[in-house]
């Protein structure tokens, strides 16, 4: 099964991914981006979801709704004004949820 | 005695309430080895996870550093007109992976065409490395979606085996037994008074044959 990547974030960071082969979905408003990532996760030609960090904070109570499911992958990337450290806020919150605390950070 | 289940003290449901504790016991122990095996996987691939987001920040912030660059220097109708059709094309070949009963998914790229499709002319030369940096920073990026997703879906594994290990351990089986207990208890209890009203009975009947 072939499956495509998807990109949401603002138009700048985005515009880049496209030439790269990544289907880019600039978007402007919270509304707008959450309608996005509705449609990439009810559809099943998506094998992963990329979303710049900047605009995982603004939808993030949205996200955390989405039931899980094994596809597509919902991953965070940093977006062109850098890290904001959502993707790595995440990865903590997973340890946390697995081992009860954070192990990764007390290295 | 407060935990106790709600049965009557009976022969039948003791032998019952013992078939139970066996199949929850046994339950108990299989859970339990799932939840170190998950665990084990999951401490396998988290640190990857790390170390891999770490490597993506830094090249993605290299890439967008080289984008801006060459968007700042551009005309709008410029950037649009070199990026408006891309020549290059990646999927995704997706397959699960069965993980201690987990489903996770395992990603296999694939790459086609070159994304060099736009007017050398007229485009900076950040156009170039900009792409080139996201190009190979795909690859990454797609390897980190597969860790991470795996690590998400292993720790909401984990979170459930342990929750039902627990509750095994904990609340179900010390209630089983001491309702076991209880039941045993109440049955000793009820063939002492049958004895002693047996003993009784002899001691009158004793009693009046020898008057």
């Amino acid at each position: 099964m072939k499956l495509k990547i998807a990109i949401i974030g603002s138009g700048d960071a985005v515009a880049g991914f496209k030439a790269v082969g990544v289907d880019a979905m600039p978007v402007k408003t919270t509304e707008e981006a959450e309608a996005k990532v509705k449609e990439v996760y009810d559809s099943t030609e998506y094998a992963t979801l990329f979303i710049t960090e900047d605009w995982i904070d603004q939808i993030k109570d949205f996200l955390d709704e989405l039931p899980a499911k094994a596809l597509p992958a919902i991953v965070a990337i940093p977006s062109q004004a850098g890290s904001t450290g959502a993707g790595l806020d995440n990865l903590k919150k997973i340890v946390e949820q697995a081992v009860g605390s954070d192990i990764l950070s007390n290295e | 005695m407060a935990n106790q289940l709600n049965v009557n003290p009976t022969r039948q449901e003791l032998l019952k309430l013992k078939v139970k504790l066996k199949t929850a016991q046994r339950g108990h122990k299989l859970l339990k080895e799932k939840r170190d095996g998950l665990m084990k996987n999951f401490m396998a691939i988290i640190r990857q996870a790390k170390d891999l987001r770490q490597k993506i920040e830094e090249e993605l912030g290299q890439g967008f550093f080289s984008f801006i660059f060459f968007s700042a220097k551009m005309r709008q109708t410029v950037i649009d007109e070199a990026l408006l059709v891309p020549t290059k094309k990646v999927s995704l070949e997706a397959k699960t992976k069965n993980v201690m009963g987990v489903d996770v998914p395992v990603f296999e790229y694939q790459e086609e065409g070159d994304f060099l499709s736009y007017d050398l002319a007229t485009t900076s030369t950040s156009l170039d490395r900009a792409l080139e940096t996201f190009s190979n920073a795909l690859k990454t990026m797609v390897e980190l979606a597969e860790i991470e997703h795996s690590a998400k879906l292993l720790a909401a594994e984990i979170e459930k085996t342990r929750r039902r290990v627990n509750a095994l351990e904990y609340v179900f089986i010390p209630n089983m037994q001491e309702t076991l207990k209880y039941i045993t208890d109440k049955l000793n209890e009820q063939e002492r008074a049958t004895i002693i009203t047996l003993m009784k009975v002899k001691d009158t009947i004793a009693k009046q044959e020898a008057r």
